[in-house]
């Protein structure tokens, strides 16, 4: 009894030591290690992990989630897509599109030939539907959008768009880029049809969605190049750790949104590599106006040179993500960088503090920051450390965590936080897509813009000519927010993808959407 | 025996009821709500929208007389995330939840026999105190470390088992090796000290002077007194078995009830969530009346002196 | 000592030179038998007396070979119908407990399985060691039943233990120790946590069942008065050794150890004598893990000679069956006692 016990303990422990220990394996290639086995799904299958949850209904129309963004890109196709390089808006499902003198009605011509997955004709009737839907004001899609459309079908292939309010929409383009297109029909009756299943014009059709896994196939009558990956599987799994696990046991092919700390273990895994880019998302600290004394703009500016971005990005992120010096991403239409945001100055900070005064910090109130915990990475972090940086310049505030949804409850709020932490990640390449609803709407912040800002935000609204806009923003409206800072830039997010080293030819859009046309498995 | 049932049972339901209210104010109470998290960035009023068709402009009290008139007729509402009714999502989920629970169950109770005797029958000696030590550890070690470690191992390592969802049986085994580790360690003590115990007792020592086998001893006399404390502790760890479901479950993404409640709390799925404490609640005072009159009804001379006999 | 066989009956058991210690620490050793002898008749009672600590359990435990750790038998023999039953392997030695040699203890409440029914446990005593059917089990138990005065054995098969009182569960027990028509009956103080009329009860169930099949009996206990009552031959212990040995009728009449002496003057009641009062020994036993030189009564004894601190008495014959261990055997008759009047 005693020795089969003995034995018995022995064993497992052998089995531990083998199981937990890290395996060098050294090939003709070098000597990487690697702490993962070998794949273990299908060649003609492509197994995505994702990191958010999927909402109750499938219908673009009815959320702002940006898993749900990419779980649509992959049935559904745009009007136009934007070419990273030239950032020009290229033909997609429409092949012709031109303003008319008074820039309010725009006419696109269609492509011939393209059919939806449930085999049904795409057509203008159907695009047209989709534009008013996705921009309808009812429905959540909508905030996206500064004014709602309203469309005219000329025949099978043709129609027109014109803005509601009768105004030039300068996003409008751009905006296209980014409207998915959806059948009239199933418009009409989304219960039963969109709510459930999506049906588009895309290389890949849903052929299921149970267990919070979706799962495409090919759709044979593309009218583009397919793909040779047949099956893609998206699937949300909740635990950050158990993402990670099943992409080092070969159980997944791509996971989502890796944390900087894992994004360097898996760097240093033979079996998987690191897709790491710029997304549209911009890290902001926003502070209320309705607080005093945030809405004085010295002590704004204080706030904006106090913190050491820099260190931020080095420290936190581990290299991870770039300072922000612009309001908008670099990777969004029209980016450049202006002076003021992104500099850490901690002497101009406390000018600015005796300026407004409040020397030293001398006579403020004791601010704070909100932050959420567990959806955007190391926010609690960071703040704590921005929380530091404020301190050395007199500033005193605390930061108080809260998750997701409980900020999502004070997001909006006046009160009774001084600042709040949100990110922004714009469906788009679109500027409007977040200055709109930042800046011009001032939803998050209830900042009102000054007469000066305002004039520049409406020219900049209704300016249709591509030329003109990018002229408008770069030399008029960047540079005058950050003369105003209604709130402060802190870091260009990235977002990191961890991916079998045996899967080739995997790209994305600068929204994170993926492209599969180039997939291949080794 | 029949009229404590019955007592013990209408306390039951009592208390389930007070569970309902206090968890339906307190999930409404708390921040965040299903329409924030479905649109975050979408406006406030839009938001509203969302949420009066969901019935959560009302106020807390109208919504629980609503919610009660529905349950008496058996309907527990439909989720706001999965699109289907309460009771179906629960449907789905507990038999998976079931097939852990049970495998932990059974694993845990052959496996703390085995060791338990061996331990109790060489007390003291070092593989008494190697097995004891071992117990304490498993006692010790945090259920999502232990799902975790297990991952790394078997799945990343050796690549010989799945990490996540429920594959058939081969998904099974690491979660329900987490489980049942904590209660191994658990029932092991109690065999090995009311062994200990039994065997320190006087009718034991004097069947071995009767010349009754060792065998027997060991089967008839002592193993079956520590039935009773080892049915105690079993009853008393399946409470906190079912709390580490919630926790073993999310880290294998098992889509069993454990793993479903605690989505449905991070999305405010407020039926949801509901239904499931219902069911959890019924499930405890089941557990506590099936204990306490088990145990009872086991031990002769307790039912003496409840007058049984 | 010699080997003793009396021509009234063949000897049934025979206890040579036990030895039993005990290692309670890395260098310390209880010696709780230093040297037992005695023989027990076929059909006779012997009543082994003694205080507590004087190792008349040990000796009965040690003939069963149950004494527990970290007991240990040191030396010695123990023939039972001719064999020595502690150089015999396990497995033999369990065939002899319950079914040759029986043993019944002190705490009749202790000694059941109080989870088992009575008759399920007397049932299993049957079964031990020659399974069965259920209905000559049946009938074997309601027979020791009765043998003990219990005439409802059918009624009450089915109820616990903890459904009696003490006297109704040992008288059971006795039944239970029965059952397989053992050679010998080991009784450990069979009535001393029992009320005293409930002792009477037991004894005159252990009287009905040696009467009834003439079974051999060691009687253990510290009191006289059931010694002198229920037994045929008694043997004195003291401090792990005996020190006197004869016949009831011999030693009650004419002890010749002076602890013995001190024993029948210490007893309230004996036979027909009454005692004007009592006489009690002084001092106390000694510690039996540093015992002294010598007997290990002389510190108390009245009588002590420096011999006696120095050696320790051999058991010498002093009479007809009466065996001493003393250097000086006193030569006293109790009926001449004026004290005792």
């Amino acid at each position: 009894m005693k020795k089969i016990c003995a034995l018995m303990l022995a064993v497992v422990m052998a089995v531990g030591m083998v199981g937990c220990g890290n395996s060098d394996k050294s090939t003709a290639k070098g000597t990487a290690k690697t702490t993962s086995s070998e794949s273990k799904t299908a060649k003609d299958t492509l197994v995505i992990l994702g990191a958010e949850n999927w909402q109750a209904s499938l219908s673009p129309l009815k959320h702002t989630s940006t898993m749900m963004l990419h779980a649509e890109a992959i049935a559904l196709e745009h009007l136009l897509v934007m070419d990273e390089k030239t950032q020009e808006p290229q033909p997609n499902l429409a092949t012709e599109w031109s303003y008319d003198d008074t820039k309010t009605v725009l006419t696109v011509k269609l492509r011939e030939g393209v059919k939806f997955h449930d085999g049904s004709d795409f057509t203008a009737e159907d695009a047209a539907a989709s534009c008013e839907a996705y921009s309808n004001a009812d429905n959540v899609s909508g905030s996206w959008w500064a004014d709602e459309l309203k469309c005219n079908v000329i025949d099978d292939y043709t129609f027109t768009i014109t803005p509601a309010s009768g105004k030039p929409l300068g996003s409008l383009v751009n905006m296209l880029c980014s409207t998915p297109m959806m059948s009239a029909d199933d418009l009409k009756d989304p219960e039963n049809t969109i709510d459930k299943k999506y049906n588009g014009t895309g290389p890949y059709k849903m052929v299921s969605f149970e267990n919070d896994t979706a799962t495409y196939e090919l759709f044979d009558d593309y009218w583009g190049t397919l793909p040779k990956i047949k099956t893609i599987q998206y699937k949300y799994v909740a635990d950050a750790t158990t993402r990670l696990s099943a992409l080092q046991s070969g159980e997944a092919d791509v996971i989502e949104r890796v944390d900087s700390d894992a994004a360097s273990v898996l760097e240093s895994d033979k079996n998987i590599k690191v897709d790491k880019f710029l997304t549209t998302e911009c890290k902001h600290l926003i502070p209320k106006f309705k607080m005093k004394p945030m809405n004085e703009k010295l002590v704004r500016k204080a706030i904006a040179y106090a913190i050491d971005y820099d260190g931020i990005v080095k420290d936190i992120f581990s290299g991870y993500a770039e300072k922000a010096d612009s309001f908008i991403s670099s990777t969004i239409w029209g980016y450049e960088k202006v002076d003021g945001v992104g500099e850490y100055d901690p002497e101009k900070a406390a000018e600015c503090l005796k300026e407004a005064g409040y020397e030293n910090g001398d006579g403020l109130p004791e601010l704070n920051i909100y932050t959420s915990v567990g959806f955007y990475p190391k926010t609690k972090e960071y703040y704590e450390y921005i929380a530091a940086c404020l301190q050395a310049v007199g500033i005193n505030c605390t930061v108080v965590p809260l998750d997701t949804s409980a900020w999502g409850d004070v997001l909006y709020e006046e009160t009774p936080c001084y600042m709040i932490d949100c990110g922004w990640q714009p469906s788009g390449i679109e500027p409007e897509l977040k200055l709109n609803s930042w800046y011009a709407a001032g939803r998050i912040s209830h900042y009102e813009p000054t007469k000066e800002l305002q004039d520049i935000m409406d020219r900049f609204a209704t300016e249709t000519d591509s030329e003109k806009r990018k002229e408008i923003l770069q030399k008029e409206y960047l540079p005058a927010l950050a003369e105003e800072m209604p709130d402060i830039p802190i870091i260009k997010s990235m977002t990191i993808f961890g991916v079998r080293s045996n899967v080739n030819g995997l790209e994305y859009t600068s929204g994170a959407d993926y492209i599969f046309t180039n997939v291949t498995k080794d | 025996m029949l009229g404590t049932v019955l007592k013990r049972l209408v306390q039951g339901i009592f208390v389930t009821i007070c569970v309902i209210f206090i968890s339906f104010v307190i999930l409404r109470m708390i921040p965040g709500d299903p329409a924030k998290v479905m649109a975050p960035t979408a406006t406030p009023e839009q938001q509203q929208l969302i949420r009066d068709s969901m019935g959560l402009d009302k106020s807390i009290p109208q919504q629980f007389k609503m919610y009660m008139a529905n349950l008496v007729k058996g309907d527990l509402g439909e989720s706001y995330f999965k699109s289907d009714t309460v009771v179906n999502v629960m449907k789905q989920a507990v038999p998976l939840s079931l097939i852990l629970l049970v495998s932990a169950i059974v694993t845990s109770i052959l496996l703390s026999i085995v060791l338990g005797t061996v331990a109790g029958l060489n007390g003291n000696s070092w593989i008494d105190r190697l097995i004891s030590s071992i117990a304490v550890l498993f006692q010790s070690m945090p259920n999502y470390w232990v799902s975790s470690v297990l991952i790394i191992i078997f799945s990343v390592n050796l690549g010989v088992l799945p990490s996540m969802d429920y594959q058939g049986p081969a998904s099974c085994v690491l979660p329900t090796v987490a489980l049942a580790l904590p209660l191994t360690a658990v029932l092991t003590k109690v065999v090995r000290s009311s062994l200990i115990d039994s065997y320190n007792q006087e009718f034991v020592k004097v069947a071995y002077a009767r010349g009754i086998s060792k065998v027997a001893i060991y089967f008839k006399y002592a193993l079956r007194n520590s039935v009773i404390p080892f049915v105690i502790a079993l009853g008393t760890q399946l409470g906190f078995l079912v709390g580490s479901i919630v926790v073993v479950e999310y880290v294998f993404n098992f889509p069993g009830i454990g793993y479903t409640v605690l989505n449905a709390i991070l999305r405010r799925d407020y039926n949801l969530v509901q239904g499931i404490i219902i069911l959890f609640s019924v499930f405890f005072i089941v557990l506590n009346i099936v204990i306490d009159l088990g145990s009872i009804r086991l031990d002769p001379r307790m039912r003496k002196a409840q007058g049984g006999l | 000592m010699e080997n003793r066989t009396e021509n009234t009956g063949e000897v049934i058991l025979q206890v040579k030179n036990l030895k039993t210690y005990f290692k309670t620490g890395p260098h310390k050793v209880v010696k709780a038998v230093e040297g037992v002898n005695f023989s027990l008749k076929k059909g006779r009672v012997l009543g082994i007396i003694g205080e507590s600590g004087s190792g008349k359990s040990v000796t009965a435990r040690s003939i069963l070979r149950i004494v527990e750790s970290p007991g240990y038998i040191a030396d010695g023999e123990v023939i039972f119908k001719g064999q020595d039953i502690l150089k015999i392997p396990e497995k033999e030695m369990r065939s002899i407990r319950g079914n040759e040699i029986s043993m019944i203890f002190q705490d009749p409440t202790t000694s059941f399985n109080p989870y088992m029914t009575i008759g399920k446990q007397l049932a299993e005593a049957y079964n031990a060691h020659s399974p069965s059917g259920s209905e000559k089990a049946k009938k074997e138990i309601l027979r020791v039943l009765e043998l003990v005065g219990i005439t409802n054995g059918e009624e009450i098969l089915k109820k616990y233990p903890c459904e009696f009182s003490a006297g109704f569960r040992q008288r059971i027990f006795i039944a239970m120790s029965m059952i397989l028509y053992p050679d010998l009956l080991i009784a450990d103080e069979p009535t001393t946590s029992l009320g005293i009329t409930i002792q009477a009860e037991i004894i005159e169930a252990l009287s009905e069942v040696q009467k009834q099949t003439g079974i051999s009996i060691m009687i253990i206990t510290h009191d006289f008065g059931v010694v002198s009552q229920f037994s045929d031959d008694i043997f004195v212990m003291y401090a792990g050794r005996c020190v006197e040995s004869a016949p009831k009728k011999d030693l009650l009449r004419n002890p010749k150890h002076p602890y013995t002496i001190g024993l029948i003057r210490s007893v309230p009641l004996l036979e027909a004598r009454k005692t004007k009062r009592l006489k009690s020994i002084p001092g106390f036993p000694p510690d039996m893990s540093n015992v002294p030189e010598g007997c290990p009564f002389a510190s108390r004894c009245e009588y002590a000679k420096p011999i006696c601190h120095k050696e320790v008495p051999e058991l010498k014959n002093v009479g007809e069956d009466h065996m001493c261990a003393c250097h000086f055997p006193l030569d006293y008759d109790v009926s001449e006692d004026t004290e005792l009047g």
